[in-house]
């Protein structure tokens, strides 16, 4: 351990994470919980990046330290900040604490036997490791063998993982849409200019995300097309993007971001996003490959077969971004206005 | 294009249901066509896929995604798709119960859930995409993922019912993600000593080099616990009668049978073919205490269906105590134990499919299934009725249905094993079944004098619409001819499905 150079910064980031951990869970107040676990979140971030796993730390802070925050924040707007436990017996906080600490002893006592932190010699690192490090620009031409595992070796598991987002949007919408005739945004509604000076609002919010807003989507659309390359791609990309709008909706007014964006093009572009990717590989299949295996576009794309695997990623990398975006921002409405689609936070 | 089935099985519901979520915005009226046909695709794989198993040498089909196969001595690096005769059988029967649900589903959607169906089919299809990937996937993380997606589906399904079913879908939430959780975690200690996730390359690994390991260990225990999580074992069961209780009759109708199911069917996979019956054996204190809690849950769920008066959370305790039916078959590791259960899986998704069915045509028609409000139905939907008997009776194990085979084989199982516990378990169920059969049919067709007759007040019939009925009727017709050709099934798929299992 202690020949560990970092092994400091290990002990420091657990003993935060325990104690970020038990303070979210001991807070009254859900708002400070909220943004406790939202520190909590970005120190995970950290952790991942300690480990070296780049592109997961990435996904961390866009989504768990993020846009996930907004969401808590957005439902306690409309639910309520104080939490009311009903304390509960003493013979069940035994009986619960005593199952926590079985099972935790239990998984201690896989301990000895797990391989040491970075050997090169342990069965994850020897197996399947060595052909993805040996093989990705070989077989891809990509240099961030993370996005290739992802969108090529295992490229099924992220058209699923796709999918669980766009799910996630559809099920919500489904259990919180109110298709109200009063709440509907009519013409009157909508806001065509910035609104005017409101002493709750802050204009120096205001002004300040209309600036970021267009780098954090040119920032946005650089992660997805240079995640060959670097730590990122579709999912941390279509997050970001998603914030975009959701900080546009937060800082002026939701009627203003529903008239760009209206609930039909959110969700239509949802469901598009999956459709791109599947049917990525349902050409791979028309072309007379397997399902998923881009090489089988190379007469349709620019360069040899490993450059289509290259092209193919970034299609489908595509896909990924637009169902994310589409999907955090439906997420966001939904929670914020109450499934009404008219007025958010 | 045959070499693309297996693929084809999983990917024609999932367009299915991301073309139909696209065109409710344009055409809401081709969202429940576009998944039928997405189903009706995913069946005739199934099918096509079962005689190639059939007229195969090895009876096994792989299909690796992206081309990515296996490389030698690092072994498959990319996601495999593997149909053998134990998943082909359980394939089938899903593909077929989710098609049926499907076409049983649309009349009741259209009156429960009128103005709020826009996602409903996508969602529907969705599920069954997920309950088919588990069953499919030759990968245990790819595996996981498909949960994930047929978990969220299912909240969502369970929570248009509104009302009482969003506490009912938060509870499934709870209970659903920890079983998930200790299933990846499970995954991740079985991933750090062998460093693949492949089923077959595990196989391999596993019972050879790894039988001594705590890590392989604790990993077998944790996706143990967690599959026992997702199919609602006890002590493990609470959230399941109130989640399919009051979910809207379609959802409760895909769920019911195929949900539990198709984990108790990962589970038996998991436990012959990831880890071999031989690690099974060696661990004699999770056998002792697995079969303990499957004769608890056969108790519990029979006794509870027996305080219940609402014949939806009868069936519901139903489903509790057959999936201890099917794990404590599959924890007696023997040769009638296995081939129990895994007949069990089949006939067991039948029995439920069919319960289900005949109980949304009574809510359709009655608008409840309080027991005691059952009087006179037998006059009011004859065949509706007469369903609900062949149904109870294979629940009971009346021959010739397929649940006396499958008690057969169970029981004979117990006996090998000499788990007495288990077959008293078995046979206390059966018995209060019959109890509850008894008072169905005293209810329905004894408390009310015979309306043909001088002098009796008339009850007009009025059975459900036909496309409720013929799906109804098929599930049900089917739980006789699976009773007729259970030797087919035993010795034609079921058999070849288990690894040789050392005779005690």
């Amino acid at each position: 351990m202690a020949d560990l150079p970092i092994w400091h910064y290990d002990t420091l980031f657990l003993i935060l994470a325990i104690l970020f951990g038990i303070s979210a869970l001991a807070m009254q107040n859900l708002m400070s919980a909220a943004i406790v676990f939202g520190a909590y979140s970005f120190l995970m971030c950290l952790i991942w990046t300690t480990m070296g796993a780049v592109d997961v730390a990435f996904t961390e802070a866009a989504v768990g330290a993020g846009v996930s925050t907004v969401f808590i924040v957005a439902t306690i707007y409309n639910t309520g900040v104080a939490a009311t436990p009903k304390s509960p017996r003493i013979a069940f906080k035994i009986f619960a604490g005593l199952i926590a600490f079985g099972t935790g002893a239990f998984l201690l006592s896989a301990l000895p036997d797990l391989p040491d932190w970075g050997d090169p010699k342990s069965p994850v690192n020897s197996t399947m490791a060595p052909y993805y490090i040996a093989n990705s620009i070989t077989d891809a031409r990509v240099p961030n063998i993370v996005t290739t595992v992802l969108a090529d070796y295992r490229g099924f598991d992220t058209l699923l993982e796709t999918t669980v987002v766009f799910i996630a949007c559809i099920a919500i919408y489904s259990i919180l849409r109110i298709d109200n005739a009063k709440s509907k945004v009519t013409e009157s509604d909508i806001i065509t200019s910035p609104p005017a000076y409101d002493p709750t609002d802050s204009l120096i919010i205001r002004q300040a995300s209309r600036i970021m807003v267009p780098f954090m989507q040119l920032f946005a659309l650089y992660v997805i097309a240079h995640g060959h390359y670097s730590p990122g791609g579709g999912f941390q990309g279509g997050v970001i993007l998603g914030a975009s709008i959701i900080l546009l909706s937060i800082s002026f007014d939701l009627k203003h971001v529903l008239q760009q964006w209206t609930e039909k093009k959110i969700m239509i572009l949802t469901a598009l996003g999956v459709l791109i990717y599947a049917m990525v590989g349902l050409a791979c299949i028309l072309m007379d490959g397997v399902y998923l295996d881009y090489s089988a576009l190379d007469s349709v794309l620019p360069g040899d077969k490993a450059y289509a695997r290259s092209h193919g990623i970034l299609l489908v990398e595509i896909g990924v971004g637009i169902t994310v975006m589409f999907s955090m921002i439906g997420i966001y409405i939904n929670l914020a206005s109450n499934g009404r689609f008219d007025k958010g936070l | 294009m045959i070499k693309h089935l297996p693929i084809f099985i999983v990917l024609a519901p999932l367009l299915g249901a991301v073309l139909a979520a696209l065109t409710s915005w344009y055409r809401p009226k081709l969202s429940f066509p576009i998944v039928l046909s997405g189903l009706f695709i995913s069946c005739l794989s199934s099918f096509c896929l079962i005689f190639n198993i059939l007229n195969s040498e090895s009876g096994v089909i792989h299909y690796q995604l992206g081309g990515w196969g296996d490389k030698g001595e690092y072994g498959i690096v990319g996601i495999q798709i593997t149909v053998d005769y134990l998943n082909g059988l359980i394939l089938t029967a899903v593909t077929i119960i989710s098609l049926l649900t499907a076409i049983f589903s649309s009349q009741s959607v259209n009156r429960e859930l009128a103005g709020q169906q826009r996602y409903f089919f996508a969602l529907f299809s969705l599920l069954v995409t997920g309950l088919l990937g588990i069953t499919i996937t030759g990968d245990i993380f790819n595996l996981y993922v498909f949960m994930e997606i047929a978990a969220l589906s299912s909240y969502a399904l369970i929570a248009y019912g509104k009302g009482r079913s969003y506490m009912a879908s938060f509870n499934y939430l709870i209970m659903g993600t920890m079983g998930a959780c200790l299933y990846l975690l499970g995954v991740g200690f079985v991933f750090v000593k062998t460093g693949t996730l492949n089923i077959e390359n595990l196989s391999l690994l596993i019972p050879q080099t790894l039988q001594t390991s705590q890590t392989v260990f604790v990993g077998f225990v944790l996706i143990i616990v967690g599959a026992w999580a997702k199919m609602a074992f006890f002590p493990m069961h609470g959230w399941l009668p109130n989640a399919y209780t009051y979910a809207p009759t379609a959802s409760g109708a895909l769920l019911a049978p195929l949900a539990t199911k198709v984990s108790v069917y990962a589970m038996i996979r998991i436990m012959i073919t990831v880890y071999s019956i031989d690690y099974v054996l060696k661990s004699p204190n999770i056998q002792t205490a697995a079969l303990l809690l499957s004769s608890i849950a056969i108790l519990v769920g029979s006794f509870f269906s027996l305080t219940q008066t609402n014949l939806r959370k009868i069936a519901c305790y139903f489903i509790v105590s057959e999936i201890g039916y099917m794990v404590g078959g599959a924890w007696l590791a023997n040769d009638p134990g296995l081939k129990g259960a895994v007949y069990h899986i089949i006939a067991d998704a039948a029995m439920t499919s069919a319960l289900f069915m005949v109980i949304g045509c009574i809510l359709f028609r009655t608008g409840q299934v309080e027991l005691k409000k059952l009087d006179g139905l037998f006059y009011k939907m004859p065949i509706t009725f007469i369903a609900l008997v062949i149904t109870m009776a294979a629940l009971i194990g009346v021959p010739p249905t397929c649940g006396f085979f499958s008690k057969f084989y169970l029981i004979q199982g117990a006996a090998q094993a000499g788990t007495w516990h288990f077959v008293g378990a078995l046979l206390i169920s059966s018995l209060i079944k019959a109890v509850i059969l008894f008072r169905i049919i005293e209810i329905g067709y004894n408390k009310v004098p015979n309306p043909a007759k001088e002098g009796n007040k008339t009850i007009p019939r009025d059975e459900a619409p036909i496309s409720m009925l013929i799906p109804t009727l098929i599930v049900t017709l089917s739980l006789i001819a699976l009773g007729i050709f259970t030797d087919t099934l035993i010795t034609d798929f079921i058999a070849k499905a288990l690894p040789e299992i050392p005779a005690p």
